[in-house]
């Protein structure tokens, strides 16, 4: 199955209020954590799997924290691990860990984030993410043309 | 609705209203969309009714707090109803933004239809 673009969201209040606590979304158009912390641009990713996305130099995306079934206010981690295959041949693999807050505030704009950079020579790029609850739990990749 | 706007519009200085049309309009050209930036246009917008605030001691000779509330007031009012996407994240009042802003209008060209406006000075210098 593949993961696919689905619903689009330019408001941190649409965005937690319209879907799921954990759902995963493109921060569409941010390259960097300062651009993607000052836009606004959800693209709601579903499925697993091969994604398609147009080149650009990096990747940002956000997860829902909001309405946690299991209760809020709770410092939980987060994990992501970035794979990149280089069009050399090469391979590397590298791991973020970043600290988030289930909330109940639907405006909430620390949204748990991160992006991909040095994609330069990079043929594909594989995400796995993971959380304390594991609600963030599942993996996708990115082919760079 | 839109009549309602554009008379609460008349409540302030062209010039004022003009400036955050203007930078409505500079963040528009520069990529930004209507629902972000939402801090700097608060900032804007308190800026702005300090402003007419000024222009209202000034040129219309308001020094009633009281009177300089209630524009300030209907200042806000009126950056919340013709840039409501901005305000969507706004804590408490973002919730139903498009359902707030409008109502507040209402009520605010309402009550202020009571009252006769402050009158410009004559002879005052064009802000």
């Amino acid at each position: 199955m593949a993961a696919e673009r689905s619903d689009k969201f330019d408001s941190y209040r649409d965005m937690h209020a319209g879907t799921q606590y954990g759902s995963l979304f493109l921060n569409d158009g941010s390259i960097r954590l300062l651009d993607s912390r000052s836009r606004k641009r959800f693209v709601k990713i579903t499925g697993a799997g091969e994604l398609n996305l147009p080149s650009q130099e990096g990747y940002c995306f956000v997860f829902n924290h909001y309405g946690s079934s299991s209760g809020t206010g709770v410092n939980q981690k987060y994990r992501v691990k970035i794979s990149k295959v280089f069009t050399d041949g090469r391979n590397t693999e590298e791991k973020l860990v970043g600290d988030y807050a289930p909330t109940d505030n639907v405006v909430s704009s620390k949204l748990p984030d991160w992006c991909i950079a040095g994609i330069l020579n990079v043929s594909k790029v594989s995400l796995e993410f993971s959380s304390d609850d594991g609600y963030f739990d599942r993996a996708i990749s990115i082919s760079i043309k | 609705m839109d009549k309602r706007l554009e008379n609460i519009r008349l409540f302030f200085p062209a010039e004022v209203t003009g400036a955050y049309v203007a930078i409505q309009g500079l963040l528009s050209a520069n990529g930004i969309e209507k629902t972000e930036y939402m801090g700097y246009m608060i900032f804007i917008a308190v800026a702005l009714a300090a402003v007419n605030a000024v222009i209202y001691w000034k040129f219309y000779n308001t020094v009633s707090p009281l009177w300089q509330i209630v524009l300030a007031v209907g200042f806000i009012i009126w950056v919340g109803n013709i840039d409501t996407p901005r305000f969507k994240d706004l804590w408490m009042a973002g919730l139903r933004v498009e359902l707030v802003a409008p109502t507040l209008l209402i009520f605010y060209t309402l009550i202020t239809s009571f009252f006769e406006l402050p009158k410009r000075i004559e002879n005052a210098p064009k802000t």
